[in-house]
């Protein structure tokens, strides 16, 4: 297949651009590996629950919020990004179990605790030593 | 010992111009330069005719600003039907010349030159500090052989003892090439003549002769156009390669003038500062101040915001307790008990900031330190405080009348500026003010303004000279424009300008300004003087950058509350109760409006030191915290506001010429004694080096002060060239 990819597209031609797929073919390929994913994710979910001690919610409230790491990107359409968020999943899966991450990595990417809000107003930026 | 003697020149130049101008208009010349035909002006050397043409010629001894001297050779090239090869520097054109600049003959004639140069010159690029920059370095590379011919063993090689020219300018005299621009500099434009060779062939050497401090204010230039590293900078020796530092365009706030700068910074450290060409305002130099003052930036900074405690002690405080504490008094002092005052070294932006915080409590009191005549329409006419012709005026005027100001002092660029002038046409000039040595010849009329009155009633010598000229020009220090007298000055000068002016292209008043930050505090509408705090009892005081000491405890009610923001510990932050640490001119975006109302930006280098903050910001989060913000939050929408002020504040490098000079004169008062004396504070060489917060707290100026009173007493310093006459 003949890639234009990073090609200028002449002006007066359609904005239509042939691109490489990453790994899906068309939208119900991608769907199908979410879906898969996230079939797998929650099959992982007690073994996570249970070796990242966030037995501080029930299991069913953790199922919950790894469900809506899902599902806040319902939005998307681009096949190409969803396969690439698909590959991260993936690799998030292996990191949970090979225990590359630890308790904190997790808190903080799922519940962003830890994490200070940046400044936004012209104050805060300025106390900050933001501005 | 030669010299190149500035005398001596002044007069062949003066009958050279009158020869030129009593023949007719050139005809343009045909050259061929390298075949390509080309039509030039008569006079013009081959070196110039080939750089109309984009040929770049190596050149060593040749500098477009300095005289011709034709010693180095490098410049050779081949012209038809000449035997010998031809210093191109040297060489006019004439008709019908073809020049080669690249054949096996000229080649072969540079591999030469290059090779004597290296034999008379040490390898030690390693531990030179022109490495990287050096000229020398760079054309052995494009045009010296890959071997030489010396046999040192037997030979030996060239050198000199190094000589101490003072605290400035570190000397290795074996790394000279004996180009002499170091002495043309020296002669022409620094008038410093002890600056001279001796000897000749493998002997000559340059220097004073005597050991003596190279006594001049534009000293450090010579860093610059020395080709090799025979002269570079004590305070950059061995600090950092060029290839290594960050450049950041900048303007200069040690005068008036803004030149422009580059600042050489590397990790977050700022390490030289170099001149940036600009032919409307510093041609290629600065001042020594402008060029080594910068290490005061690094000591007795503020660097934490400080509250005085009721022990009377200053003591660190957060950004959150100092900014209350400033908002609190703000918003309890009543309109009338509140003043502002601005240094001088102020940007624009900062300044309108304070402005408008002050306008948002109902208050109008913001002034400069720098004092300035309210009458003739004050501020209000921007005519009455800038240099209205600009600086570059000078070169063209046939008379300057200089009251009350020391240019060689207060502005050194402006003043090698009227040398220029004064070498190279037949300008008279006329001191008011001290007798001092200024470079140049000139009328002496007396310390008292009183000469002006004579000059108005034409009499006198001069007063015949200023009257018979097309562009007669009056350059009048800001410092000699205060109180009663100089409002009266003002008024009479603004007279004589229009008898003077009348019918003619020229504004003939020009105001030197000695800040930076003065011309474009008074563009934003700051009061220039801080007598009307002597009025009524302030309670609150803010001090942007105002470390002069115009204004002491002792002005104000005993009650007071002192809030000083800047950038050192000096006189204004030791009567304060709040210190802000602001940044000084390297950090931060800045616009400044030189003297001659020319509105220029500065970039910032390095960041602010420790919590110190960019100076406007610091004023918009008073501003939020007393409940009264500014409608800006950053650099884009500030310069709206400025905009919005005065448009030609960012109109960057115009000069926004300013009308209403008729209307000024009407407004002026012009009656009155004006029988003072109008002395320069600025006399003496080592009065110059220290004049504001930064240089006062320089250690490489404060060891140049002191070398220049020292000098004072050395018996070979050569008398000034306005006694010996």
């Amino acid at each position: 297949m003949s890639s234009t990819a990073g090609r200028v597209v002449r002006a007066g031609q359609s904005a239509v651009r042939t691109v490489a797929p990453v790994k899906s073919n068309n939208s119900a390929e991608a769907r199908m590996s979410v879906l898969q994913a996230y079939k797998e994710f929650q099959r992982l979910t007690p073994k996570f629950w249970w070796d990242f001690g966030l037995h501080d919610m029930p299991l069913g409230v953790f199922r919950a919020v790894i469900k809506k790491q899902f599902t806040k990107n319902g939005h998307l359409t681009d096949v190409r990004v969803v396969d690439r968020l698909v590959g991260e999943t993936n690799m998030h899966m292996e990191s949970i179990r090979m225990a590359y991450y630890n308790p904190d990595h997790v808190r903080n990417y799922l519940f962003a605790e830890n994490v200070e809000a940046k400044p936004k107003d012209f104050l805060s930026k300025f106390l900050n030593g933001k501005e | 010992m030669h010299r190149v003697g500035g005398q001596l020149v002044r007069g062949v130049k003066a009958q050279q111009k009158r020869s030129l101008s009593a023949a007719l208009p050139p005809k343009k010349v045909e050259v061929f330069i390298d075949g390509k035909s080309l039509l030039v002006d008569p006079g013009m050397t081959i070196l110039q005719a080939c750089a109309l043409v984009g040929v770049d010629i190596p050149r060593f001894c040749y500098h477009d600003r300095l005289s011709i001297a034709g010693n180095c050779r490098m410049c050779l090239v081949e012209v038809e039907k000449s035997v010998k090869p031809v210093a191109s520097c040297a060489m006019p054109v004439m008709n019908g010349m073809k020049v080669k600049t690249n054949s096996d003959f000229v080649r072969k004639a540079r591999e030469g030159v290059m090779e004597f140069m290296l034999n008379n010159h040490p390898l030690d690029c390693p531990i030179c500090d022109q490495g990287g920059e050096c000229d020398l370095q760079d054309q052995a590379v494009a045009f010296g052989s890959d071997r030489g011919r010396l046999q040192s063993r037997y030979d030996g090689k060239r050198a000199l003892e190094d000589k101490n020219i003072g605290p400035l300018v570190k000397t290795v005299m074996t790394r000279c090439i004996q180009c002499t621009r170091c002495v043309r500099f020296a002669n022409e434009v620094a008038a410093f003549p002890d600056f001279g060779t001796t000897g000749r062939g493998q002997d000559l050497q340059i220097g004073t002769y005597v050991e003596k401090f190279f006594a001049s204010e534009l000293s450090g230039n010579i860093i610059d156009i020395c080709p090799v590293g025979a002269l570079t900078s004590k305070q950059y020796a061995f600090t950092a390669r060029p290839w290594e530092t960050r450049k950041t365009e900048s303007v200069d706030v040690m005068d008036g003038t803004g030149s422009n700068i580059v600042l050489s910074h590397r990790t977050g450290e700022l390490l030289r500062v170099i001149p940036k060409i600009n032919d409307d305002i510093n041609e290629e130099w600065i001042g020594d101040q402008s060029r080594f003052a910068v290490d005061g930036l690094k000591v007795q900074r503020l660097l934490t915001p400080m509250i005085r405690g009721p022990d009377g002690q200053l003591k660190p405080a957060s950004w959150e307790e100092a900014l209350f504490t400033v908002a609190a008094k703000l918003r309890e002092t009543p309109a009338e008990q509140k003043a502002a005052v601005a240094g001088g070294l102020n940007d624009v932006e900062s300044l309108v900031a304070l402005k408008d915080l002050f306008n948002r409590f109902n208050s109008e009191n913001v002034m400069t330190e720098e004092e300035f005549p309210e009458t003739s329409g004050g501020s209000d006419l921007r005519s009455n405080y800038v240099f209205n012709d600009g600086i570059a005026s000078v070169e063209s005027a046939d008379a300057i009348l200089l009251v009350g100001t020391n240019p060689r002092f207060e502005a050194p660029t402006l003043n090698a500026r009227i040398r220029k002038s004064f070498l190279y046409s037949d300008v008279q000039i006329g001191v008011i003010g001290a007798e001092t040595e200024l470079t140049y010849e000139y009328d002496y009329l007396g310390a008292s303004a009183k000469a002006i009155d004579d000059i108005l009633a034409g009499k006198g010598d001069f007063a015949k000279t200023l009257n018979s000229a097309n562009t007669p020009l009056i350059i009048v220090g800001a410092q000699a424009l205060k109180g009663e007298a100089g409002a009266a000055l003002l008024g009479k000068l603004q007279q004589l300008a229009d008898k003077l002016g009348n019918g003619k292209q020229v504004k003939v008043l020009n105001v030197l300004q000695r800040w930076a930050g003065q011309a474009g505090a008074q563009d934003v509408g700051y009061k220039a003087g801080t007598s009307s705090i002597r009025k009524t009892p302030i309670k609150f005081l803010y001090l942007l950058g105002a470390d002069e000491g115009k204004v002491t405890k002792a002005n104000l009610d005993p009650s007071a509350f002192v809030v000083y923001q800047g950038h050192h510990g000096d006189a204004g932050a030791e009567m304060a109760d709040v210190i802000l640490p602001g940044s000084a001119y390297t950090e931060k975006e800045g616009t400044y409006v030189n003297t001659e109302g020319r509105s220029q930006r500065a970039y910032p280098a390095v960041s602010p030191p420790g919590d110190a903050r960019v100076d406007w910001k610091i004023i918009r989060a008073v501003s939020e915290v007393a409940g009264k913000a500014l409608p800006y939050n950053d650099l884009k929408e500030i310069r709206q506001r400025l905009n919005e002020i005065a448009p030609h504040l960012l109109r960057y490098r115009d000069l926004e010429p300013s009308p209403f000079v008729k209307q000024a004169l009407q407004l002026a008062q012009t009656s009155g004694s004006i029988d003072v004396d109008v002395s320069p504070a600025l006399r003496e060489l080592s009065d110059y080096y220290q004049t504001n917060v930064i240089s006062r707290n320089s250690r490489s100026m404060a060891q140049a002060k002191k070398a220049a009173i020292e000098n004072k007493s050395n018996p070979y310093a050569e008398e000034p060239i306005h006694a010996r006459l």
